[in-house]
């Protein structure tokens, strides 16, 4: 027997609408089981409950930069020597010429200048000098 | 003397051999090619491949040395298939490796797992419309399901003659997986939709994940008990994942126990297929129904998660859908490559492992209501 | 390995990754302390570790004299950022003393080629903090994944 008169004789389509039914009822009746699962656990452990609606905390202030004399001196040669390069320059090269040119703690120095936003990204893997603020924290 | 050497000769491989064996043996060569150069589900198909070798050396019958001799060794580790014992052992492996915490983080991903399950239905009345006998129809129909050893069970228990041919169509469309995919999830999506973002899944506690194997265990086999076995076997190994303390059980689950079964049940599968019994007009329309099945798992898998489209406000990418087969984990890593074609920083892996789990559920939950049905 | 590890979990990048999985990348996993102008990693040698900072700054240089400067607790310095087939291809230094994380990059690529979804939602929360720290960084690879079962 072929066709549609075999599945017919063989009750094929009910088989098929009550088997896809039952797959589709078991697995909806789990998925909306296990949507509530988490609650549940939240609503028994209370204390994590309370704790999962806490508001985190604000971020802290940013530290004020402070340089000291020594930090001053080094961070104006750092700025002679990023104005011998391209507006936009790479700060590893900046780093070589510091050491090059035998400035005090070079790595330190410069880390100062970019914690205090003097040297900044421009997102493209390279930096620029930031005049102004060089002029309000170091000169 | 000489009559001695013409028996011998009589009994070699190279007498006896007929064509059916050396097209069977080129096929099991191409499954270790596959397998083996272009990495092609290796630990299934080198195994399989391996036994089709092993099932098609012509040897003499009543020696006892072929797979279908009731006296011989390949026969007494056949014994696993026909009796529906490994398939049970790997999903005590699967559940042990799995993490469900996908499917726990967007559980209304499941319903993709469940959708995809249609096409083993659509399957079912194709066969039966081919003449395919019910039960024989019902075991051609779980190749949709994606889940080799879900589709080995079912036949075992319903049409075992048939184990050799559904169970290469099975794991030879789920090693194509990439192959057959993605073309169809191109087809019934837009760009816009592939490109679609899912949101960050929020953070499932280990409690969950521990209570989930026994939920899910519950309900299913509750509403399904024919898919005890299968069920029962996946959630105790993931319960042992789970549970911390029975780490070292979780280990062999998911190591040397599904190791050594997959080897015993690709190396057996894959003897079954002796040519004289494999190559025949049925096995055809085996491959011709598992391959549509697959197809229009897929595809309903697609159009659901379109469907659910319309009622969600924070939308999915219809392209999980097609992790519904289950054939897990390839299924989901094709919908992570087909997403990134079109946006290299959209990553949908993790989303989709949710429907593929749930797909696992499914086809075991399918091929419980089918047995239920046959028997 | 304990401290290294509880350093990693406040890390939003590791916020998914189970214990068991940072303990799985290795025993080798530890804290090390740098001293300014100190080199972790040089650009071309063979690759062996990733890091993530604890506390200080450094600087990785990469190709074209382009660089990214990390200084926040948690900052990753791994994958596309460092290496690429087995050799790293930036050159990381301390600017200030620094406490960090050594991680085996042999260990980590294995995890992250789980398919655990704790290592999805690891690359995804990479993909999303380079885009977003290291825009200037070329197209993220898909990780080559073995089959698991």
């Amino acid at each position: 027997m072929y066709g549609l008169d075999a599945i017919n004789a063989y009750n094929g389509w009910a088989i098929s609408v009550v088997g896809v039914t039952i797959v589709f009822t078991g697995l909806v009746t789990l998925s909306m089981a296990i949507s509530q699962l988490h609650k549940l656990l939240d609503l028994w452990e209370n204390r994590k409950e309370l704790s999962l609606f806490k508001k985190k905390s604000p971020a802290t202030d940013q530290p004020l930069v402070a340089f000291t004399p020594g930090q001053k001196e080094s961070s104006r040669q750092f700025k002679l020597l990023a104005e011998t390069l391209n507006d936009h320059f790479s700060l590893p090269r900046l780093l070589k010429l510091a050491q090059i040119s035998g400035i005090d703690h070079p790595h330190a120095t410069l880390a100062t200048l970019l914690e205090a936003d003097i040297i900044v990204s421009d997102t493209q893997g390279y930096h620029v000098l930031d005049m102004a603020r060089f002029n309000t924290l170091v000169s | 003397m000489e009559h001695l050497f013409v028996d011998f000769f009589q009994n070699t491989g190279f007498f006896l051999c007929d064509y059916r064996n050396i097209v069977m043996i080129l096929v099991g060569m191409t499954f270790i090619y596959l397998g083996i150069a272009k990495d092609y589900e290796p630990l299934l198909l080198v195994p399989i491949g391996f036994g089709m070798l092993m099932g098609n050396i012509p040897v003499f019958h009543g020696l006892g040395l072929g797979i279908y001799e009731d006296n011989s060794v390949l026969h007494y580790l056949y014994f696993g298939v026909t009796q529906g014992l490994y398939p049970p052992l790997i999903f005590l492996g699967i559940g042990a490796m799995t993490d469900f915490s996908t499917l726990l983080a967007r559980p209304v991903l499941m319903l993709l797992g469940a959708a995809a399950q249609a096409g083993i239905f659509i399957t079912f009345l194709g066969a039966l419309a081919l003449g395919f006998a019910p039960n024989e129809a019902a075991s051609i129909g779980i190749i949709g399901g994606a889940d080799g050893p879900t589709a080995i069970f079912l036949t075992a228990k319903l049409a075992p003659k048939l184990i050799g041919p559904i169970a290469v169509a099975a794991y030879s469309y789920m090693a194509l997986v990439p192959v057959i995919q993605p073309p169809i999830m191109r087809l019934l999506t837009s760009r816009k939709e592939r490109l679609i973002r899912m949101e960050e899944p929020r953070e499932v506690t280990k409690r969950e994940k521990m209570l989930f194997p026994i939920v899910a265990f519950l309900l299913c086999c509750f509403l399904a008990p024919a898919a005890l076995p299968l069920l029962g076997m996946l959630c105790f190994g993931n319960l042992l994942k789970e549970a911390v303390v029975t780490e070292r059980l979780a280990v062999a689950a998911r190591t040397s126990i599904i190791d050594s079964v997959t080897i015993l049940l690709g190396v057996t599968v894959g003897a079954s297929t002796q040519g004289d019994v494999f190559l025949t007009s049925q096995s055809v329309g085996i491959f011709f129904l598992g391959a549509l099945s697959f197809c229009i798992a897929t595809a309903c898998g697609l159009l659901f998660a379109k469907f659910m489209n319309l009622f969600l406000k924070s939308k999915i990418n219809p392209l999980l859908g097609a992790a519904g087969v289950s054939a897990v984990p390839d299924s989901a890593r094709v919908v992570q490559v087909v997403g990134q074609q079109e946006d290299p920083t959209n990553f949908l892996l993790m989303h989709a492992m949710a429907p593929n789990i749930s797909g696992v559920i499914g086809s075991a939950v399918a091929a419980g209501v089918l047995w239920s049905f046959m028997s | 390995m304990k401290k290294a590890i509880n350093i990693l979990k406040k890390n939003e990048l590791f916020t998914n990754v189970e214990e068991t999985d940072l303990e799985a990348m290795g025993k080798s996993l530890e804290t090390r302390s740098v001293q300014e102008g100190e080199v972790l990693a040089t650009q071309g040698d063979t690759a062996t570790f990733f890091f993530v900072l604890e506390a200080g700054t450094l600087l990785v240089a990469l190709s074209d004299g382009k660089s990214a400067v990390l200084n926040k607790t948690g900052d990753f310095i791994g994958l596309e950022l460092l290496s690429s087939k087995g050799i790293y291809i930036s050159t990381v230094t301390a600017l200030t003393p620094c406490e960090i994380v050594v991680i085996p990059r042999k260990s980590f690529l294995e995890f992250i080629q789980n398919d655990s979804p704790a290592a999805a939602s690891f690359m995804q929360a990479w993909n999303s903090y380079r885009s977003h720290t290291f825009p200037f960084l070329p197209e993220l690879d898909t990780p080559d994944m073995d089959y698991q079962y």
